[in-house]
């Protein structure tokens, strides 16, 4: 069944067609807010927490073929949640307009955060190349346009190359 | 000039594949393995087990049902559904009656009445305004009641009307400033140039003659405004012997004087003219005399009263009005653009190898090129020169400034149209000189549209463009789907570029003269095809090559390619996303052989034609390259063959036919 058609039927009461939506995004949600977070206990937190909201406020997504990117982006404000919860340090890049009041009055310290955990590179790299979004998506999901998006692969990819040679080099010495 | 015949180095990596570094990062996307390592890398392959039994948990926790609120009018029309089939029926039926009978139906209890309001005549709606604008045919399109002349004219007769014709001493004739005014963006010089006797001469000999002052200084208040080239019409002949035209100069700060409205002194100097139509006889030689015209310091009107200035922040499709500035020399407009892309980006005619692949060329930003002002009876504006101009998002991807300037608004007309279409370089809306050709509703998309008052100095979106038939653009599939840049396919191909090429580099040296030939497929699999170029009597093919398998490496570019003694095969995938997939971008660089090329190594001849084969059946899938190319221009800019085959070229006498080339 498509997508669209089981959010429908979630929308009307349907228990089993959320369960079915949700679940086929259990390792998607997974590695995205292991890619912003670092304990597991975190990612399992906000992970259950974003499914929960996702379950009281699915009838709110007005178009069904967005439910992915709706739900990761919920996600993320459950990531950002746990962030702030912690220490106080939220990237401002990383916090999307979702329209909703978003408490940014908790110290920001963005360049540290995001030296510290290289968290835009890593996101959007596993957004695209693990979760399958197209870089259109992303770009509304962390509200930067898709060229910052385009930026962000190639640089990602140039670091990840980097890492890469380095590995390979350790691995031929004798 | 390279050696010909060299061979590359054939590469042979451990892993028998090119590295991984060496593809796009759009590329990696299909490769599994990427994935796999990444995942790995930051422990992503799989969630631990504890993550699993919590999510199980939750899940029972779930109420069994979700607390959706019901949508009342949803939940209505669903139950109606049944109902309105019903509904349809018989409407059906009661419209089918009025058509036959229509007294009957009128005379029908309760739906009577609908029926007799349905079969009276109707007015037809006289027309409205027209806003669409319209081609400037190099005729004044002035409104009832505005004066004769152009825009400046008119404003120079309301700013100064008093102004008395100011005599320019200097050699070769007599120079006249008519009149001279300022609105404190430009200085406005209105000049005429009696040539006497020589002039009437001249005028017989060179009736196309047009002038343009050279060296040329003003000063204001005994300062030169900075940046004051000046700009204007050339001095053209307005009778026998005697040239007027007018010269405008940018004040820049100059401008900004507190004093405002006033008057200001100015002195004009012209050192010589230049012949800017070449009609200038040989014997011209009172035209070299013409000079040194220094005038004194002549007391300039300057009025700021009808200058305004504002910011907005209307937007649509992702373009934003952000500022407008008005004076009678000009209205300019600050706009902000969306970055769609490059227009290396996507796929035209021209576009080569390195441009497909994305590299950050000089390439001009994608974006609503067609930005058209016109007043509200649709008369469109002249593009004032050099006042265009874009600033901002080439380095960064994002979104760009750009500023236009437009001229001819007429006292009074306070309501401007600024319309953004979606023109380009393969369908401009403009010519070379800035007048404005047209827009048809069957071409051209709208990606905004605003409306300024420049009495209230506000600015708002304007939607008249729908009803003149005109379809609002979707930014988020532009211009993917605009067409500005695609032609046909031929058989799965689409030429990038059939030319002759003499600076292509490899490795660093010089490739020699050489025919590129890019061609585009969205068959990402390796076809072999095979390049046949004729050339006489004689055919020279290339073949495409496996990409895992290319002989050569390119230092400098950091890619792997394929070099024989015929040529050059490279291979990519456009970097980025072109019309909603990816394309192989497969360039076929045909070295000239030495029989085509004369003593300096330059050919002397180009090839007679270029066919593209099935590798491994010899089918043709392209008789004529450049056919097939002129094909796709044409149907782009509407020019040219858009239907059938492209035409192929005629066949060289006694060439080889592509059949016996490929058997």
């Amino acid at each position: 069944m498509s997508t669209e058609r089981l959010v429908r039927k979630a929308q009307d009461g349907d228990k089993e067609a959320f369960l079915a939506l949700v679940q086929e995004q259990e390792l998607p949600l997974y590695r995205a807010a292991k890619a912003v977070l670092r304990r597991e206990a975190d990612v399992e937190d906000a992970v259950q927490e974003a499914v929960l909201r996702a379950f009281y406020k699915i009838g709110d997504l007005r178009q069904p073929k967005y439910f992915k990117t709706w739900l990761t982006r919920i996600l993320l404000n459950c990531c950002y949640d746990v962030l702030r919860t912690q220490r106080g340090i939220v990237s401002l890049d990383l916090l999307p307009d979702l329209g909703e009041e978003q408490d940014r009055d908790t110290a920001l310290d963005v360049r540290e955060t995001l030296a510290a955990l290289g968290e835009n590179d890593r996101l959007i790299l596993t957004l695209f190349y693990l979760n399958d979004m197209a870089v259109k998506d992303i770009a509304g999901l962390l509200q930067i346009s898709q060229g910052a998006v385009k930026q962000r692969l190639v640089t990602g990819r140039r670091h990840f190359k980097e890492q890469y040679e380095a590995r390979e080099r350790r691995a031929a010495e004798p | 000039m390279r050696e010909k015949g060299k061979q590359g180095r054939r590469f042979s990596p451990q892993s028998g594949k090119a590295p991984r570094e060496n593809v796009s990062w759009r590329e990696l996307r299909k490769d599994p393995e990427f994935a796999k390592e990444l995942a790995s890398r930051w422990g992503l392959e799989a969630p631990p087990e504890s993550f699993r039994r919590g999510m199980q948990a939750l899940y029972r926790e779930l109420p069994d049902e979700l607390p959706v609120k019901r949508d009342p009018v949803r939940q209505a029309l669903k139950g109606l559904a049944a109902a309105a089939a019903v509904f349809g029926v018989v409407c059906a039926g009661l419209f089918a009656l009025n058509a036959a009978q229509p007294q009957i139906a009128e005379a029908l209890p309760g739906v009577g009445g609908v029926f007799q309001a349905l079969n009276q005549p109707r007015e037809e709606p006289s027309p409205g305004p027209q806003a669409t604008p319209t081609p400037d045919g190099g005729e004044s399109q002035v409104t009832e009641g505005q004066a004769d002349g152009d825009a400046l004219d008119v404003w120079g007769e309301k700013i100064a009307p008093d102004f008395a014709p100011v005599e320019v001493k200097g050699e070769g004739g007599t120079l006249w400033v008519d009149r001279a005014w300022s609105d404190g963006v430009s200085l406005v010089l209105d000049l005429r140039l009696d040539l006497g006797d020589y002039g009437v001469s001249l005028y017989q000999q060179a009736p196309e003659l047009e002038l343009v002052p050279a060296l040329c200084q003003v000063t204001v208040n005994g300062e030169v405004p900075e940046g004051a080239a000046g700009w204007g019409e050339s001095l053209a002949w307005s009778r026998e012997g005697e040239l007027t035209g007018r010269l405008l100069v940018d004040l820049g700060s100059l401008g900004e004087d507190a004093t405002a409205s006033g008057e200001r002194q100015v002195s004009l100097a012209i050192g010589e003219f230049s012949d800017e139509s070449g009609t200038l006889p040989a014997d011209g030689e009172a035209l070299s005399q013409l000079g040194n015209f220094y005038s004194q310091s002549m007391a300039v009107p300057w009025v700021e009263d009808y200058n305004l200035s504002f910011q907005t922040e209307v937007a649509d499709n992702g373009a934003s009005l952000l500022e407008v500035s008005f004076a009678p020399t000009g209205l300019e407009a600050v706009l902000e653009m969306p970055f769609l892309g490059k227009t290396s980006y996507y796929l035209q005619p021209g576009t080569s190898l390195r441009a497909a692949r994305g590299a950050d060329t000089g390439a001009a930003e994608i974006g609503y090129e067609g930005v058209v002002a016109t007043t509200e009876s649709g008369r469109a504006l002249q593009v004032a020169p050099y006042s265009w101009m874009t600033t901002g998002g080439t380095d960064n991807y994002g979104p760009y400034n750009m500023k236009c300037g437009f001229t001819g608004l007429y006292p009074g007309e306070d309501k401007v149209i600024i319309t953004l279409y979606d023109a380009s370089r393969e369908k401009p809306c403009y010519d070379e000189e800035g007048n404005f050709t047209g827009a048809d509703p069957g071409l051209f998309q709208v990606a905004a549209s605003f409306i300024l008052d420049l009495a209230a100095g506000t600015a708002d979106l304007n939607w008249d463009y729908l009803d003149e038939g005109y379809e609002r653009l979707d930014a988020d599939t532009y211009p993917a789907d605009s067409g500005n840049f695609l032609g046909d396919f031929t058989n799965g191909f689409y030429v990038g570029s059939c030319q002759l090429e003499t600076d292509l580099v490899t490795n660093g040296g010089s490739t020699g003269p050489c025919q590129l030939v890019t061609l585009f497929t969205g068959d990402l699999g390796y076809r072999p095809v095979t390049l046949v170029a004729y050339a006489g009597e004689g055919g020279y093919t290339m073949w495409s090559q496996d990409p895992t398998a290319l002989n050569s490496y390119d230092e400098l570019a950091g890619v792997y390619y394929h070099q024989e003694e015929s040529g050059e095969y490279w291979e990519s995938v456009t970097g980025q996303e072109a019309f909603g997939g990816t394309y192989r971008v497969m360039e076929f660089r045909v070295y000239y052989p030495t029989e085509l090329l004369d003593g300096q190594g330059r050919p002397f001849r180009e090839f007679d034609k270029f066919s593209l084969l099935d590798g491994e059946t010899g089918e043709v899938l392209i008789e004529d390259i450049s056919a097939a190319l002129a094909q796709q221009r044409g149907q782009v800019t509407g020019d040219g063959p858009v239907t059938g085959e492209p035409e192929a070229s005629p066949q060289p006498a006694g060439a080889v036919s592509a059949g016996e080339v490929a058997g």
